[in-house]
């Protein structure tokens, strides 16, 4: 005998009106978008999980489809408002109906999507980062980093193919002053260029020597898909990279993390290229500025060096006329000195000398009456006899 | 004197001065003192010149 039973068919039907009779109306249900495919029909396939906070680990999971009607207009609205691309790893809050399918089972169809809860967790995850890369005390590192003078050794992280690589490069061709710029390829926007920068940045790293600065630049195009550069460890390796790093990332809105804590943050590509040919002019000028200040602290020297010689020979003409009038001063004074102490002057002054015989008589004792005596006075001798 | 620097020249240049300066200069030696003086500045000035003339043509030759 057999027990009572209902086909396959009966229970799904029974599940299928059961639950639609348990959530009669659309409600709102926030969750993370794991997956997300758009089939040739335009019809959009997710799946929606829940993890446990700060993990991988799914709590729950659920299908989901946003038909092809519903799918073009809640998409486009989306990228309008949030700046992104709707895609896998993105938390969004759906309008949603329960559906059961007897054969494909459990299903949730989305009618709307609100893009300001997606906005608000975006900004969320952003101050997140924000706040552990302070918290972590890199914040400030890379913008720290003492730029060099001379930065003509470029590595450059972008998409060969964007547009604002290729301008970036024009840019620096016309520039007077040799630049030499190295491409390290990546995804620069979207899924991946957060882990493709990374490995760009890695690869940088073994070869830091060969440069002076690191450029990530993302050329041109839409301004979506720019959460990537919000990313918690492309941020703390950019802000912990041991070169400069100068971003023309081109936001049209909100300036990114990576921004901040890039050691130089321009708009594009186009102006990281003349700021990095300005950079060159001046020092240009400064070196030339300064090869004539040289010149003429040359010129100066020698100015005084040829004025100081000049007084030197003065001088020696000066000290040598002093010197040789000094000593025939001198020879005067003692001639002088000598000539005083001559006979002849005392013969002058009145005094006279006696002699007798040729003597000279200095005593009273010396002549006797009868003797012929010659006296001698300044012009001129007289005889005379001693009574 | 040739290849004296123009430092020790300059050195005894003001050596030779500081003896007329302090009267310590004898009318003997007088005439070598001054002839050594006046062959020291001249050497002196010489090195100026081709100083400035070298000077000049490292500035045309970076100018160029």
């Amino acid at each position: 005998m057999s027990d009572p039973h209902v086909t396959l068919t009966q229970l799904q039907r029974s599940i299928k009106t059961s639950l639609e009779a348990a959530f009669p109306k659309s409600l709102w249900v926030s969750a993370e978008v794991a997956e997300l495919k758009v089939n040739s029909s335009g019809h959009c396939y997710l799946e929606l999980v829940e993890k446990a906070p700060f993990t991988d680990v799914a709590l729950s999971q659920a299908r989901a489809t946003i038909w092809r009607a519903v799918y073009q207009k809640v998409s486009r609205r989306f990228e309008t408002e949030t700046g992104q691309r709707l895609t896998a790893g993105m938390r969004i809050l759906a309008q949603v109906s329960v559906t059961y399918h007897e054969l494909y089972g459990f299903s949730l169809n989305v009618s709307d999507i609100d893009p300001t809860f997606t906005l608000g967790e975006l900004e969320r995850q952003r101050q997140l980062t924000i706040a552990q890369l302070q918290k972590d005390g890199v914040w400030d590192m890379n913008r720290e980093l003492p730029l060099p003078l001379l930065t003509d050794r470029i590595a450059v992280i972008s998409s060969p193919q964007a547009a604002g690589y290729q301008d970036f490069m024009e840019q620096l061709r016309r520039s007077p002053y040799r630049c030499d710029a190295t491409i390290f390829e990546a995804v620069v926007q979207g899924a991946g260029a957060e882990d493709d920068i990374i490995a760009a940045l890695d690869a940088i790293a073994g070869r830091l020597e060969q440069f002076d600065l690191v450029v990530i630049i993302r050329g041109g195009g839409s301004a979506v898909d720019l959460s990537c550069f919000d990313g918690y460890r492309l941020c703390a390796h950019v802000a912990q990279f041991p070169l400069p790093i100068v971003t023309g990332i081109g936001h049209d809105k909100d300036v990114s993390v990576t921004d901040m804590v890039a050691h130089t943050m321009l708009k594009t590509p186009t102006a990281v290229a003349a700021w990095l040919v300005e950079r060159a002019a001046s020092l240009d000028a400064r070196l030339t500025r300064t090869s004539m200040e040289v010149r003429d602290a040359a010129t100066a020297l020698l100015q005084t060096h040829k004025s100081r010689l000049d007084l030197l020979r003065v001088d020696l003409s000066h000290q040598t006329t002093l010197l040789l009038s000094r000593h025939t001063e001198r020879l005067r004074s003692a001639a002088e000195l000598v000539d005083s102490r001559s006979p002849k002057h005392i013969l002058q002054l009145g005094f006279s000398v006696a002699r007798c015989n040729g003597m000279a008589i200095t005593s009273v004792h010396e002549a006797d009456p009868g003797d012929v005596l010659q006296i001698e006075v300044s012009d001129g001798t007289i005889e005379t006899t001693v009574n | 004197m040739e290849n004296m620097t123009y430092s020790d020249a300059m050195a005894e240049i003001e050596q030779i001065l500081d003896r007329f300066r302090r009267d310590r200069m004898s009318v003997d030696e007088l005439t070598a003192q001054v002839q050594r003086a006046t062959e020291l500045i001249t050497h002196c000035r010489t090195r100026l010149m081709k100083t400035e003339e070298e000077l000049q043509r490292i500035d045309t030759e970076t100018s160029e």
